[in-house]
């Protein structure tokens, strides 16, 4: 697998769990598969980001509670390095308070690591080939479990475009599926997502869409 | 003890600390009388420094404690252990319960020593001739001394409670150390759940990457069951987080619908079946959680003991009331844990929980309060 010149076509997958089990659960899940190659595992966030340099990835798949250093700052700090990979969070509960910090390091989205293979595949083959915000509805419930300790944020005035984009974006659409939505081009659209997430203060669509649920604006 | 005895004990310990007050004033009382000038101004200061060391012991903070640990044993009275010993509140308690002690067994004791040299005189000079009646009323005395001992000593047993019990800062520290078990026994659930918790997730993830590669027949089915049995176990220690945050800063999360009665009643080997009558999602979350629990335990039990299929019927008019019945063969002995733990929970919702055995059908019945 350490081919100095990796495949374009292959999904370069980082896993990252200090449970042997889960991870090499995980690494024989994605390493099944044709179009994915496990180019390395970690077992702690130190670990994880000096693997992400070395490796490139371009999706790490990253436990939030960890020793040594957790799943948030290790996210943080991995979406800091330049061509930073897509994270996605694995928890084992639901009710995880550290799953929606994770998301606001940047996260692109999280997954119970009981959901099953399938999903799994899936929510690793969505980040690496699209622009689309994973799982909204599980987003949505982590919002509005979270609602009755804080107080709503305000949004700021949007466009009507914007919102409509922004709609669109929360239901888990990629630019191109909101283009045809919207009968524009693509790279309208694109302008009118980083015009919405400069307008929102948000680094990523995740942000984005948690933002959308706490201000009510998506409910 | 015999409840005549109780208080007896105390009383001649407060006898004798009356007579050694009592002893003190008088031996100051003669010498300040006796003497004049400088000498009886020192005697009036030597008594004055008494009476403050008397009042200083008194008022210091161990003497509630000491008198509660005294008076557990000689009473019979069931006082709370003392939490707070240096509010003045609480030793102003401790010294005037001393004082009140002294004082009931002084006169407990002048009734005594008064009544039974009485009696006995009487006695002895109605028999010298001077009158019949002295000697019945002679022979009534001496009992009745000692029987006024014993109300005496209720006196002491009523009243001691009310001047030693729990004062408004030992009531603060109680609940203090009640919301620490509690806290404590939160960070236990918290950390065994987390610990069975991740060994379930692993255990789950295995059966994942097993199942990938597809195994047929019996291998196949058993990696399925794993499944879904991890994946329940995982969602029930999901719920039992969420309750234990919940009573920490968080309203509870809906997580219960109708839906999942059918899934869980589904879920059971047999043809048990479920009925609902009213709008079940309309209930409370917390209603519905309860009531999803005691479908569970329902069922649970049926498998457990029953012989037939389970009949689960669930009621919304108003409150919940959740039946579930089933024939059973034998009856079986012990309710289990389970069941205990279920009427646990109902009675922390105000809600109640039966079963009953007749003719081969074993019913449970539970209701929940909205």
């Amino acid at each position: 697998m350490a081919d100095d010149r990796p495949d374009p076509e292959v999904i370069r997958v980082l896993v990252v769990d200090d449970d042997a089990m889960v991870r090499d659960g995980f690494a024989a899940i994605l390493g099944s598969q044709e179009d994915l190659a496990v180019v390395g595992t970690a077992d702690d966030g130190v670990d994880a980001i000096a693997a992400t340099r070395e490796l490139r990835p371009d999706v790490v798949v990253m436990d939030v509670r960890m020793p040594a250093l957790d799943g948030i700052e290790a996210t943080r700090r991995i979406l800091a390095l330049p061509e930073a990979p897509r994270v996605l969070v694995v928890t084992t509960f639901e009710h995880d308070s550290y799953v929606y910090d994770a998301l606001q390091a940047g996260a692109s989205g999280f997954l119970l690591k009981r959901a099953g293979a399938e999903q799994l595949l899936l929510a690793v083959r969505t980040l690496a080939q699209t622009d689309a915000v994973l799982f909204p509805a599980a987003i949505r419930e982590l919002v509005a479990e979270r609602q009755g300790r804080q107080s709503r944020r305000a949004l700021p005035a949007l466009t009507a475009r914007e919102q409509e984009v922004l709609r669109l974006l929360a239901t888990g659409l990629t630019n191109a599926e909101i283009a045809s939505q919207l009968f524009v081009g693509a790279e309208t659209v694109k302008s009118h997502v980083a015009a919405l997430l400069a307008k929102l203060g948000v680094r990523d669509r995740t942000q984005a869409v948690i933002a959308a649920y706490e201000s009510g604006f998506m409910s | 003890m015999t409840r005549a005895s109780r208080g007896a004990a105390l009383l001649v310990l407060g006898a004798a600390g009356a007579a050694l007050l009592g002893w003190l004033a008088y031996a100051f009382g003669y010498t300040i009388g006796r003497t004049s000038g400088g000498d009886r101004a020192m005697v009036i200061g030597l008594a004055a420094l008494a009476l403050a060391i008397a009042a200083v012991v008194l008022l210091s903070p161990p003497v509630r404690d000491a008198e509660v640990a005294l008076a557990r044993p000689l009473l019979g009275v069931d006082l709370p252990p003392v939490r707070d010993r240096r509010s003045w509140d609480s030793r102003w308690h401790g010294a005037v319960w001393a004082l009140w002690v002294a004082l009931v067994g002084a006169v407990a004791a002048v009734v005594l020593l008064g009544l039974v040299p009485l009696g006995v005189g009487l006695i002895v000079s109605g028999l010298n001739g001077a009158g019949v009646w002295r000697i019945p009323l002679g022979l009534l005395l001496v009992p009745a001394a000692f029987a006024v001992q014993t109300l005496f000593g209720l006196l002491l047993v009523r009243t001691t409670p009310h001047l030693l019990g729990p004062t408004a800062a030992d009531r603060l520290a109680y609940a203090a150390d009640r919301e620490a078990e509690l806290a404590q026994a939160n960070v236990l659930a918290r950390e065994l759940h987390d610990s069975v918790g991740h060994a379930l997730t692993a255990v789950d993830v295995q059966a994942q990457a097993a199942l990938l590669h597809r195994p047929e027949g019996p291998v196949g089915e058993a990696l399925v069951r794993i499944r879904s049995t991890t994946q329940r176990a995982l969602g029930e220690l999901d719920q039992l987080l969420g309750d234990l945050r919940g009573s920490a800063d968080n309203p509870a999360k809906t997580v219960v619908s109708e839906d999942d009665l059918r899934s869980l009643v589904a879920g059971v080997p047999g043809r048990s079946s479920l009925t609902v009558r009213g709008d079940f999602d309309a209930l409370p979350p917390q209603v519905r959680r309860t009531a999803y629990r005691v479908v569970q335990e329902g069922l649970t039990n049926a498998t457990k003991h029953g012989t037939g299929p389970a009949q689960v019927l669930v009621e919304v008019a108003g409150d919940a009331e959740i039946t579930v019945t089933n024939a059973v063969g034998e009856p079986s002995p012990g309710g289990g844990r389970g069941l205990l733990g279920l009427t646990e929970r109902l009675r922390l919702v105000d809600g109640s929980l039966q079963t009953t055995n007749e003719e081969g059908t074993w019913r449970m019945t539970a209701r929940i309060p909205r």
